[in-house]
């Protein structure tokens, strides 16, 4: 059995050495594409667990209209208790509002009147949901005409960074992922060219389709995996300079430490996914290896 | 039908080779690789390989045979001859399932194997031993190396390669050239490489296309030799040739194909000792 595996492992590798400038394409391709997927992955999930912190501390003010009876303030905020999206609800009177703001800018509120109507304070439980929320209530009799206001430009913000590097991540990534797997799809074809005589061979002699097959296969799958391990490695080093680079900007700043033990292995492992079906869609027509 | 290990039935009409080639030879000696000890039909009357009413069409005009029915006994030794075109590779062709026949019956050992899986094709070629018009051989490898190559393509251990190869290679008059590149041989003596590597799975069959097409007479001669040789121990040898003066000096069944067809089936009217004296 270790004879075998020998032999054909001995021939993949032989293939790789063959075909040196092939390989090193498509592995720095491979490895290019799972490095900007890979970082923009962690960028988005950075981004999504920093969005949902936010949230905690995301408030909207809803204002209610004025000479509303006690009832109707006490059915609107249990009414706003009964959606999903909602954490908490305090009341917050005009005159406690007023002494707030008061208490805040002295200097702007000489010979005013208390302009704040009464309102609720509202905590989200995902700032993501504000928008929807925010419409639902203010399609309420009980509350002023655009009387509903949150941090809207914030949440904005974070959605769009968070769909662009979504997009940023399909496209980029997916175009130079695909690029790799022509690249790898090609390295096995030029082995399927440049080792036709000892396919042919093996063909004349009888060998299996597997005997032809798994050299070329281990072929992508060794290409897959160590560009996948560069994508890591280059993950590392770019983590690596931009803590660097924000340690200096803000003593405040951080980036969070990378999580080798977790990229690394994901990266080679989808690395040796891709380059196993990008063999196989070479191999998938015999009649290509009958040499 | 019963099968059983025995010794071959060696019809009449064999020959043995020159008396140079012939001497020391004893039937069943090759190495330790017991030629005549094959897994054959008790039944000598049987056809080895039968053709029946074969007709391959490669496209709506090309054919590549119109209707050929064959029967070639176990042990034989059969020329395929005709002019290019003419379908004798289509027959070889169809013995190693390269190509299906678009109608008919081809059968070996009494098996059908006209219409084989992909799957099954390398357990056909491994009964039998397919040598190139080209040579077919690697290169970059030594001539030891070449004959291994291929014994470890099917699964052979290295340590079998190392017992095994000397004794191919000194059945095919090589074991000299062991350690020489393909680039340091003459024709013939790639040519012998070639044929040692079809001899890896012992088969009982052995099917050249054109093995003389590249070589000067005195080696074709040489090289028809050692095909009688590995004939006399029991293998069944289909030689497709255009080499006629091979075939006139060589007493056996011709077979004479023209445009798809059979066009004649000549048997050795006699057995000949001297008609392969290589000068």
């Amino acid at each position: 059995m270790l004879d075998r595996i020998e032999f054909l492992l001995g021939e993949a590798f032989t293939a790789l050495r063959r075909n040196t400038w092939m390989t090193f394409a498509a592995v720095s391709t491979v490895a290019v594409a799972l490095f900007l997927i890979g970082g923009l992955g962690s960028a988005y999930l950075g981004i999504s667990r920093y969005a949902d912190t936010l949230s905690g501390r995301f408030v909207m003010r809803v204002f209610v209209r004025d000479g509303l009876t006690q009832a109707q303030i006490t059915e609107v905020a249990k009414r706003i208790r009964q959606q999903s999206e909602v954490r908490a609800v305090q009341w917050v009177s005009r005159d406690s509002a007023w002494q707030t703001f008061r208490r805040e800018y002295p200097q702007m509120v000489e010979g005013l009147e208390n302009p704040f109507p009464n309102s609720y304070e509202v905590r989200v439980v995902n700032a993501k949901d504000a928008p929807t929320l925010a419409a639902k209530i203010g399609g309420w009799k009980e509350v002023e005409k655009d009387g509903v206001r949150y941090l809207n430009d914030a949440q904005q913000l974070i959605t769009e960074a968070l769909g662009l590097l979504r997009w940023l991540g399909v496209a980029l990534g997916g175009l130079l992922l695909l690029t790799g797997g022509v690249l790898i799809y090609n390295a096995i074809r030029l082995t399927i060219v440049a080792r036709r005589r000892e396919i042919r061979i093996m063909r004349l002699v009888g060998a299996t389709s597997f005997t032809v097959s798994a050299p070329l296969l281990v072929e992508g799958v060794v290409q897959g995996t160590i560009g996948g391990l560069l994508a890591g490695f280059m993950l590392w080093s770019a983590h690596l300079g931009l803590a660097r680079m924000l340690s200096e900007v803000s003593a405040l700043a951080s980036l969070g430490p990378f999580d080798s033990r977790t990229w690394v292995p994901w990266l080679m492992l989808i690395g040796a996914g891709y380059g196993a079906v990008c063999s196989l869609i070479a191999l998938r027509d015999p009649r290509r290896i009958r040499g | 039908m019963t099968f059983g290990f025995t010794q071959i039935h060696l019809p009449d009409r064999f020959i043995p080779a020159t008396a140079s080639s012939a001497a020391g030879l004893r039937v069943g000696d090759w190495g330790s690789i017991p030629l005549l000890l094959v897994n054959v039909s008790t039944d000598a009357n049987l056809p080895y390989l039968r053709y029946r009413d074969v007709v391959v069409r490669y496209s709506e005009l090309v054919y590549g045979l119109r209707g050929v029915s064959l029967e070639i006994l176990r042990g034989e030794f059969v020329f395929l001859v005709g002019p290019t075109g003419s379908g004798k590779s289509t027959l070889l062709k169809l013995l190693t399932g390269e190509v299906p026949p678009t109608t008919g019956t081809v059968w070996m050992g009494g098996r059908d194997i006209s219409h084989l899986r992909d799957s099954e094709i390398p357990g056909l070629r491994r009964q039998m031993g397919i040598v190139p018009q080209d040579f077919g051989l690697l290169p970059n490898k030594r001539v030891w190396e070449n004959v291994g190559y291929a014994m470890r393509a099917v699964g052979r251990t290295r340590r079998e390669v190392r017992r095994m190869v000397p004794d191919i290679l000194e059945s095919v008059s090589i074991g000299h050239r062991a350690d020489a590149f393909p680039h340091e041989l003459s024709g013939g003596e790639q040519q012998r490489v070639a044929i040692g590597r079809a001899l890896i799975n012992r088969p009982s069959l052995l099917v050249a296309d054109e093995p003389t097409g590249n070589l000067d007479p005195e080696k074709s001669l040489e090289i028809m030799d050692l095909l009688l040789r590995l004939n006399l121990k029991g293998t069944t040898v289909v030689v497709a040739t255009h080499d006629v003066a091979v075939v006139e000096r060589v007493n056996q069944r011709v077979i004479r194909m023209e445009d798809g067809l059979v066009a004649s089936d000549d048997r050795p009217p006699s057995p000949s000792r001297d008609n392969l004296e290589v000068t």
